[in-house]
């Protein structure tokens, strides 16, 4: 079953420099409960995938089918992501409210109705938010008096962690995570790594994660995708692509990815 | 050197506008007579004891009279900007958020606005609608929005490429919430610099349209009121003009530099 | 026979909260023909130790003591004229960004000629064939042309190879690298990382390479110090360090980069 389906999609994108390809012809296919890796260095049309993917960007050419409706994002840059002059509890609940928007009629609007929502019959509006979010204010190991903060008073790890709570709060069904650990720290990174993998198995989410960092890649995803200038190189489960990769342009990637053999003084 | 300058003449410009505020709010306890009582006895008279700022010609006494005045003269400060930054902030990020048509269409209304020599505009508005003091205010403001509105059309362009405005979208939300909640609270710092500045240039009009006889009518009395007064007796009755005179310059001078440091606070990125 | 040595270097900045110790007394040695490796996430105050080498450190920050001896002299102490005549020749230096020693209102050429004839004092043509030289030397393949291209023309690693040309063209006695292939694409790092080598084994030079990750040090350098916020924990050869450390920061450090290599 699949969540996500790309057939031959195509963008281009014109600047003074002349017409770039950034999408030539892409097919992909994500199944569903996958941690689905999509890597390549910088230009190779990643994050345009991504974002088409996402609804942020139209493709020229090309279908795309999404099995749910439930998308959420986790961007790369940690200072970007969360807006400034909102605290933590307004950019958390910002998910619920806009989802219940959706879900409620606009007349007549009650004050304070009851929410339908697991766990938490009998709770009104109100409550039914603060829980959630202090719950996925758990899950990513931030404590609650974050929730009076500004994204400024966190460092970048945190802020990524806020970033993962804010996309899993309304328990999407598919999340793209566009580089969310390539800003931080190397021993962040672990941090953070650790709790996606965690969290994407709790919340049986289906993730398409993108990034040039192979060695990221290889530590969290079960099937990897390589893109070179636009186009799919190969697929196929993670394991056989660093064991034996097919494709010229995957060797020389997972050459200078593991270019340090740190593995000798293991 | 030029840093420490720099803050004691903000400083000072603070106090002083705190002062002017103190002034026009409490005038009725910090004046000794009613602006608008005359006293036939004591016309023209110059600042004495009893009349610290002296008299004008229907003997009403001229300090009271500046204090009251500062009431009107700042309100319509205010309230000019005030409707001046919504007007503006509204158009602005409309136009910067929807780009295209739309943005094109607004910036051409804000270039046709702004090649309108502003006090011409008002004088004809003025002259055929009465000039009641609500009607300065809406003059004034409807006429000094379009630098605010460049200035959040500006913002908004860059701020709308930021990825937590991408996020907004992705999670659903509207257009209007995105404006709103996320694009204009982020655009504000270059607002508040322009209002502030703003208020300066709205106090100037004011006085001007007064001063020629269309703005406050009297017996209210506004700085540019006074000086009215005092255009035909300024051989004899110096008082009448100055001390108006003065006080304009102070206050507007006040607001521009307390403008000026709000740019060096919330705009740090153009200081080096 | 030591090149540099840096003693008690510190670094302050002023900000409205306080003073920040950003490097908070940093001691080590760098051999000659040797490369010396400081390794450190980020806010561990690496890059700053390496611009205060050549006091490129501007306010809010400023070099609050300590010494740093080049050739028996201290550099901290040298008057401006003195300084100029190493920055760039005696002592050289890459940064992260191209773009940000790179003028991009001038050619890429013209740049390396100026700093040519800037001390080495020899006439146009003569710095014109050096400069082409060296752009041959970092195998940039069509240095003729480059030479003419401004700096946006150019891609990351073109870009990075010219900087690193550039910072060889006055015969450094000293190079200092700040993490001069982190913002490159991982094969061109690769590709870069590799002519660095060849280059310095081949003039035999000596090298501050300054990195937040661990692998390439391993790659390149022969004695490595790791910092963390503002202070060095430990120093040693590179074998020694990785594979036996003594701080448990550096254990710690180490453990997360063979987690994501395995």
């Amino acid at each position: 079953m699949n969540m996500v389906r790309c057939e031959d999609l195509k963008k281009h994108f014109s600047g003074t420099a002349g017409t770039v390809k950034a999408l030539d012809g892409v097919s992909l296919e994500i199944g569903k409960g996958s941690f689905f890796g999509l890597v390549g260095e910088s230009g190779c049309g990643k994050t345009t995938l991504g974002k088409i993917i996402l609804g942020i960007i139209r493709p020229d050419s090309g279908r795309l089918f999404l099995e749910t409706k439930k998308v959420q994002v986790v961007f790369q840059d940690p200072y970007n992501s969360l807006d400034p002059k909102m605290k933590i509890f307004d950019i958390l609940a910002e998910g619920l409210i806009i989802q219940r928007s959706f879900e409620k009629p606009s007349f007549p609007r009650k004050r304070e109705s009851k929410v339908w929502m697991p766990a938490s019959a009998g709770m009104t509006e109100t409550q039914n938010t603060k829980y959630e979010i202090e719950k996925v204010l758990g899950m990513v190991n931030l404590p609650n008096s974050a929730l009076k903060k500004y994204p400024h008073q966190f460092s970048g790890g945190e802020r990524q962690r806020i970033a993962i709570a804010r996309a899993v709060i309304t328990r999407p069904e598919f999340i793209v995570l566009d580089e969310p650990v390539s800003s931080l720290d190397v021993t962040i990174q672990l941090q953070v790594l650790n709790l996606l993998k965690d969290i994407q198995k709790r919340l049986d989410i289906t993730c398409l994660f993108i990034s040039h960092d192979l060695k990221v890649i290889k530590f969290i995803c079960d099937k990897v995708a390589v893109m070179l200038r636009g186009r799919i190189v190969e697929t196929g489960r993670a394991g056989d692509i660093y064991s034996s990769p097919a494709h010229p342009y995957t060797k020389a990637l997972l050459k200078a990815a593991f270019y340090d053999n740190m593995k000798k003084y293991g | 050197m030029r840093e420490f300058i720099k803050n004691r003449m903000a400083f000072a410009a603070l106090v002083f506008i705190l002062a002017i505020l103190t002034l026009a709010a409490l005038a009725p306890f910090l004046t000794r007579y009613d602006p608008a009582s005359t006293d036939s006895g004591s016309v023209l008279t110059a600042p004495s004891r009893e009349h610290i700022f002296g008299t004008d010609r229907l003997g009403r006494d001229i300090f009271s009279r500046i204090a009251y005045g500062a009431r009107i003269s700042l309100a319509i400060g205010f309230i000019a900007v005030g409707i001046a930054s919504l007007i503006g902030v509204l158009i602005g990020a409309i136009a910067g958020y929807y780009g295209g048509l739309i943005d094109y269409l607004l910036m051409r209304f804000v270039d046709i606005m702004l090649c309108f020599p502003v006090i011409f505009l008002i004088l004809a508005v003025i002259s055929l609608l009465e000039p009641s003091i609500t009607n300065i205010m809406i003059i004034i403001g409807a006429t000094g929005w379009m630098g605010i509105a460049r200035l959040v059309r500006a913002e908004v362009l860059t701020l709308k490429e930021r990825d937590f405005v991408s996020a907004a979208k992705v999670m659903g939300a509207k257009d209007s919430r995105i404006i709103l909640r996320h694009l204009i609270p982020n655009a504000i710092a270059p607002v508040l610099v322009s209002a502030t500045l703003g208020i300066g240039g709205a106090i100037l009009m004011e006085s001007a349209l007064s001063f020629l006889g269309i703005g406050v009518q009297p017996p209210i009395p506004s700085w540019g009121n006074i000086l009215m007064d005092g255009r035909s007796t300024l051989g004899v009755a110096w008082w009448l003009t100055v001390f108006p005179g003065l006080f304009i310059l102070f206050t507007v001078l006040s607001y521009n530099i307390l403008g000026e440091a709000l740019r060096d606070i919330l705009e740090p990125r153009l200081k080096e | 026979m030591t090149i540099l040595e840096v003693k008690n270097l510190k670094v302050d900045f002023n900000v409205p909260g306080g003073i920040i110790h950003a490097v908070d007394g940093v001691s080590f040695d760098i051999e000659r023909g040797k490369v010396f490796g400081i390794v450190g996430e980020s806010g561990s105050g690496k890059t700053l130790t390496a611009l205060s080498i050549l006091r490129l450190i501007s306010p809010p920050g400023n070099i609050a003591g300590g010494s740093v001896i080049f050739n028996g002299l201290d550099i901290l102490r040298l008057d401006e004229k003195d300084l100029r005549g190493i920055r760039g020749s005696k002592i050289s230096i890459v940064f992260q960004e191209p773009a940000s020693s790179f003028n991009p209102v001038f050619t890429v050429g013209e740049q390396i000629v100026e700093t040519i004839i800037n001390h080495q004092g020899v006439d146009g043509d003569k710095a014109k064939a050096l400069t082409l030289e060296y752009l041959d030397r970092v195998h940039i393949y069509e240095a003729k042309r480059i030479f003419y291209d401004y700096p946006h023309q150019l891609s990351g690693g073109t870009k990075q190879r010219a900087m690193i040309a550039m910072a060889l063209v006055n015969s450094p006695e000293l190079m200092i690298l700040d993490e001069p292939t982190t913002a490159l694409d991982v094969t061109i790092q690769a590709q870069v990382l590799d002519l660095l080598k060849e280059i310095i084994e081949r003039d035999k030079l000596s090298v501050l390479f300054i990195s937040h990750d661990f692998g390439i040090v391993s790659r390149m350098c022969d004695r490595v110090a790791v910092m963390r916020k503002g202070s060095i924990v430990e120093t040693g050869a590179t074998k020694q360090v990785l594979g036996d450390p003594r701080n448990e920061y550096t254990v710690s450090l180490l453990e997360s980069v063979k987690a994501l290599s395995s």
